[in-house]
C-alpha cells in the first residue's frame, strides 16, 4: 500500500455510521445489508488509491455504498419479482417502526424504489444520495464527478419524474407538480 | 428548475418512507465487517509505513473528537483489551489490537468508580454487564450522607426498546419505554460510544509497577476527555483505566475488573419486575411533548444549579455530562435538605427527556435555535430559544424569564445561537 492510500481513521471511521445507515435504509434486510456492505468495502478496497485521492472521499464512499446497496436490491427484485421487501421487513423484530415509518407503508417504499429504479443512472444515484443521506449538493456533485449545477439538474429532473410516478401516493401538491412542472 | 413547496412535499414523502433505524444486530454485523476491513488496511501497510504511523500517533493529536460524553460512556470509551502478541510486547500495536478486540467483544463486564464525590460517603460504584445485541445491566451502589446505602439496578433491552430501574431501598420497579424515542436521535447504547474510541493512542507513556504488576500506560485524548489506559505487560490484560474530563477538573472515573466474551445468562437482563417490587410509572409523556415541557425543563435546570443559569446547550450528550459534573460538585443539589441524590438524578433524567423530546419531535423546517448559555433565569430581555411552529407565519421566542412571545421572522434575535441538533 503506498502512501497515497490514506488510512482507515481518515477515510472510513468518520462516516462509519453513515455507511451503515445508508446501506440499511436501501436494502432493509440483514443478509442483503451484509452482502451490500461487503461489496461496498471490496469496491472501496479495489479503488482505494482513487478514493484516497478523490476531492471528497467521504462522498465517494457513500456513493459506493448507495450503488452497492441498490445493486443488491435490484438483483433481488429481479430474482424475486418484488415480493420480498415487505415480508422481509416484517421479519425484523428489532426494527420497530418509528412513527414516520408507520405512516409510510411498505408498499409505498417499494413503489418509491421502483420509481427510482426507472430513473437514468446518474439521476437515481443523485436522488438516493439526497434522500437517503441528505447529502449537500456540493458533495453529490463531487461524488458524481460533475458540477454542482449538474447535480442539481439531475435531482430536479428526478423529482419531476418521481412526482409523476408517485403522484397517486401523495397529497395534492404532488399531483400538481406532476401535472404542471416544466423543464 | 426552481425548488418549490411541491418538491418539499415529494421530499417528505420519499424521505419518510426511506427513513429507518438500523437494527442492532445488523449494525453489529456491519461493524464486524468494518473491523475486518480495518485489519485488512492495516495489514497491507509496509513496515516503513507502519513506523510513520506510530510516529504520527505519538506526535499528532487524534483526528476524531468524542467531545463531551456521559461519564459512564466516557469510561466505556477507554475500555480496551489487549491481545497477547507473539514476538514480544509492542506497545503501540498492543493498544490498537486492544481496541479491535474490544470492538468485537460480544459480552463485557467491568466495575467503575467515581473517586470524586462531594455528596457521597463512599465513591459511587457501578457494576456493568453488556451482551449483544443490546442488553445492558448496570448496578449502581451509592452510600450518601443522607440516605445511607442505595442500590439501583438499571436493565435496558435495546432490541425491545424497554428497560427497568430497580431501587432496592424503596423496592420500586420503574418501567422505561423508549419506543417513542426517535430511533436515529436517541442513542442509549453506551457500547457504541466505547467503540468510537480512536484506534491510536495519543501517546505511549512509560511503564511502572501497579499492584505488583508491570503495566504500560497509554494516553488517549479526545476533545473534552483524557484517558490513561494501563496494560499488564506480561499478560496483555488491562490493569486499570482512568478518564478525566478536561472541562471538569477533578472529575475522573476509574475502571477495573474487565472481562470480555464471558457467558452472561439472559436472566441478568430480564425485564420482569422481581417479586416484592412495586411498579412505578415513569411520569414522562414522550408521545406528545409540548413547548411547556421544554419550558419546564429550562426552569428546572436553572433552578437546580448554583449559577441559576440555563443549560450550556441542548445537545443530549453535553447535558448528560453536565448533569454528572453538577452531581459531583454538589451544584445539582439545590435542595439537598429534602431531596435524595437518587431522586435528583431521576428528576434530571425525566426533565431532560421531556424537554429534549419536544426538540426531537420538531419538524425539520422548525428552524430552532438555542442561545441560553450563561443566561440567568429571569433575564427578560434575552431570548434563549426560538422556533417556527409548523404552518405558522411567526416564530415562538422564549425569553430568559421564560415568557413566550410570537415574533415575526424579521424581528428574530441576532444573537449567535446554536442550531438544532439535540
Amino acid at each position: 500500500m503506498n502512501s497515497s492510500h490514506g488510512d482507515y481513521d481518515t477515510l472510513i471511521q468518520p462516516i462509519e455510521d453513515r455507511m451503515i445507515r445508508t446501506v440499511w435504509r436501501i436494502v432493509r434486510d440483514p443478509d442483503d445489508a451484509d452482502d451490500a456492505f461487503q461489496e461496498a468495502l471490496e469496491t472501496i478496497w479495489r479503488r482505494l488509491d482513487h478514493v484516497a485521492r478523490h476531492p471528497n472521499p467521504h462522498a465517494l464512499i457513500l456513493r459506493i455504498c448507495i450503488n452497492c446497496a441498490y445493486d443488491v436490491l435490484r438483483r433481488k427484485s429481479r430474482r424475486e419479482r418484488h415480493i420480498a421487501l415487505a415480508e422481509i421487513s416484517d421479519e425484523m423484530p428489532a426494527s420497530a417502526p418509528s412513527a414516520a415509518e408507520q405512516v409510510a407503508s411498505r408498499e409505498t417504499r417499494e413503489e418509491i424504489y421502483r420509481a427510482i429504479g426507472q430513473l437514468p443512472g446518474k439521476q437515481a444515484e443523485a436522488v438516493l444520495m439526497r434522500f437517503v443521506e441528505d447529502m449537500p449538493y456540493g458533495d453529490i456533485a463531487q461524488a458524481l464527478g460533475c458540477r454542482e449545477a449538474t447535480a442539481r439538474k439531475h435531482i430536479a429532473r428526478a423529482r419531476v419524474k418521481l412526482a409523476t410516478a408517485l403522484a397517486h401516493l401523495a397529497p395534492s401538491p404532488l399531483r400538481e407538480v406532476a401535472n404542471h412542472e416544466a423543464y | 428548475m426552481k425548488h418549490t413547496d411541491n418538491d418539499n412535499s415529494l421530499d417528505r414523502v420519499v424521505k419518510s418512507s426511506l427513513n429507518s433505524a438500523v437494527p442492532l444486530e445488523v449494525e453489529a454485523r456491519l461493524r464486524r465487517r468494518l473491523a475486518a476491513f480495518r485489519e485488512k488496511m492495516d495489514s497491507a501497510e509496509t513496515e516503513p509505513r507502519r513506523r510513520v504511523h506510530i510516529l504520527a500517533m505519538i506526535l499528532s493529536p487524534p483526528r476524531r473528537a468524542l467531545a463531551y460524553a456521559l461519564p459512564i460512556a466516557a469510561v466505556l470509551a477507554i475500555a480496551v483489551v489487549v491481545l497477547i502478541t507473539s514476538g514480544g510486547f509492542n506497545p503501540a500495536k498492543a493498544y490498537a489490537q486492544a481496541v479491535e478486540q474490544m470492538r468485537k467483544a460480544r459480552t463485557m463486564t467491568y466495575t467503575m468508580i467515581l473517586p470524586q464525590s462531594g455528596i457521597m460517603r463512599m465513591p459511587p460504584r457501578w457494576e456493568f454487564c453488556y451482551k449483544e445485541p443490546g442488553l445492558i445491566r448496570q448496578t449502581l451502589i451509592l452510600q450518601t450522607w443522607l440516605a445511607g446505602i442505595m442500590q439501583t439496578v438499571v436493565i435496558v433491552d435495546l432490541t425491545q426498546k424497554k428497560g427497568i430501574i430497580l431501587t432496592s431501598q424503596t423496592k420500586e420497579c420503574t418501567e422505561l419505554d423508549f419506543s417513542q424515542m426517535p430511533p436515529d436521535k436517541f442513542q442509549v447504547n453506551i457500547i457504541d460510544e466505547m467503540r468510537r474510541i480512536p484506534t491510536r493512542a495519543t501517546e505511549v507513556l512509560g511503564q511502572h509497577v501497579l499492584d505488583g504488576r508491570t503495566v504500560q500506560d497509554y494516553r488517549v485524548t479526545t476533545e473534552g476527555l483524557d484517558r490513561i489506559v494501563s496494560v499488564d505487560v506480561e499478560t496483555g490484560n488491562i490493569a486499570r483505566m482512568e478518564g478525566k474530563f478536561i472541562n471538569a477538573p477533578g472529575m475522573n472515573v476509574v475502571m477495573s475488573d474487565f472481562r470480555f466474551d464471558v457467558e452472561l445468562d439472559d436472566s441478568l437482563f430480564d425485564l420482569t419486575p422481581p417479586e416484592g417490587y412495586r411498579k412505578v410509572t415513569v411520569p414522562v409523556n414522550v408521545a406528545n411533548p409540548t413547548e411547556d415541557d421544554l419550558i419546564h425543563f429550562l426552569r428546572w435546570w436553572a433552578e437546580h444549579n448554583l449559577a441559576t443559569a440555563f443549560p450550556p446547550s441542548l445537545h443530549l450528550k453535553e447535558l448528560q455530562a453536565k448533569v454528572a459534573e453538577m452531581m459531583m460538585s454538589d451544584e445539582l443539589v439545590g435542595d439537598k435538605e429534602t431531596t435524595s441524590t437518587e431522586q435528583l438524578v431521576q428528576q434530571s433524567f425525566h426533565m431532560m427527556i421531556q424537554g429534549i423530546m419536544f426538540l426531537l419531535r420538531m419538524a425539520p423546517e422548525s428552524d430552532w435555535h438555542y442561545a441560553g448559555q450563561n443566561v440567568q433565569l429571569g433575564a427578560a430581555d434575552k431570548a434563549i430559544f426560538w422556533y417556527k411552529p409548523t404552518g405558522k407565519p411567526t416564530y415562538r421566542v422564549i425569553f430568559g424569564d421564560l415568557t413566550v412571545r410570537d415574533v415575526a421572522p424579521g424581528d428574530l434575535p441576532t444573537t449567535a445561537a446554536l442550531p438544532a441538533q439535540p
